[in-house]
């Protein structure tokens, strides 16, 4: 849950995750698709296997004999993201919450190295229909849309030789709740006004 | 091997002064590459590797630059051996940051020399 001021109206609070913590979700269940269960972590044994793509300062590389995961998650547009139901208020206090509801769309792309590239590839595909899979997502409002890219390999020249590699890709919604806390209207004021000017000028209290 | 070693022209103070190597160490663990880092004084020669240019983008302007670093001390590029694994070098000279980009191996001529990027961008 983030939260951050929105001037002169309140402070928003929001369910939405960051695109660390999607990251980590899904770092942790595509090892746990491929078997591999860190002691920790710290443990960079198993992380190392497991990687999120773009690091901002960098970070080091990989042998040619390494199977490594790269896993970039970014957000979509999408038609299904474009309708926010902002759902009714009634409260009498000083203040109300304006709660929005909506769906973002998560663009996921596994991308493998390693000899064995093709075949993760598939293993972390078929993993991903698993009821742990839906229950991790889940916990943090998030559902994978069932329609799965096809890996495809796609061998990479570097340095005089060829890197297997093999992609897919997937896409989940994540149910965002944001909450917006409002003053309510506690006054009203009531002008009249001729070709004079003002006659009345009066302040009514709710 | 050569018998002759460039050490002290490397040292010397005609030519050398002092900057600070941050040399990094980590490990990759859950939620990405953790590293910490260690400022180390070194003494050697600093010399424009390229001419400092201004890049004019819709965003803003960036400044670009590499310089040269010369020392007696091995500087490093990123690297993934094991226990040894780190973040490339980064050094702090004249107030900017520089990330070391390249390596040139001239040990067996007792020095070491680096070309670093600018970091900062403004």
């Amino acid at each position: 849950m983030s939260s951050y001021p929105v001037p002169g109206v309140g402070t928003m609070a929001s369910t939405g995750l960051t695109q660390q913590q999607v990251s980590i979700i899904w770092q942790n269940i595509v090892l746990r698709c491929l078997g591999i269960t860190p002691s920790g972590p710290t443990d960079s044994t198993a992380y190392s296997q497991v990687r999120i793509d773009w690091p901002t300062p960098g970070a080091p590389a990989w042998a040619i004999t390494d199977d490594v995961v790269f896993i970039r998650a970014t957000e979509t547009p999408d038609r299904y993201n474009t309708a926010h139901e902002v759902q009714p208020v009634d409260s009498a206090g000083t203040t109300f919450i304006e709660t929005t509801i909506y769906t973002r769309i998560w663009e996921l792309s596994f991308i493998f190295y390693g000899p064995n590239a093709f075949d993760r590839a598939r293993q972390v595909k078929a993993c991903l229909y698993q009821d742990f899979v839906h229950d991790a997502l889940q916990a943090s409002n998030l559902y994978l849309d069932t329609v799965i890219g096809t890996p495809r390999r796609n061998p990479e020249l570097f340095q005089n030789q060829w890197w297997e590699r093999t992609d897919f890709s997937a896409r989940m919604n994540e149910q965002v709740t944001d909450t917006l806390t409002k003053q309510t209207m506690q006054s009203v004021e009531v002008t009249l006004e001729t070709e004079h000017g003002i006659i009345s000028d009066v302040v009514v209290q709710l | 091997m050569p018998t002759i070693s460039l050490t002290r022209v490397a040292n010397s103070p005609a030519f050398a002064q002092a900057y600070t190597v941050n040399r990094s160490t980590g490990s990759f663990q859950q939620g990405g590459y953790v590293s910490t880092t260690t400022a180390i004084p070194f003494w050697g020669i600093v010399q424009p590797a390229t001419e400092e240019d201004l890049q004019q983008v819709p965003e803003g302007d960036r400044s670009t630059g590499m310089m040269g670093f010369i020392s007696e001390q091995p500087m490093y590029k990123t690297r993934a051996a094991g226990s040894a694994s780190g973040l490339g070098d980064t050094i702090l000279w004249n107030s900017q940051e520089y990330r070391v980009v390249v390596v040139i191996p001239w040990r067996d001529f007792g020095f070491s020399k680096a070309i670093a990027a600018r970091l900062s961008g403004e």
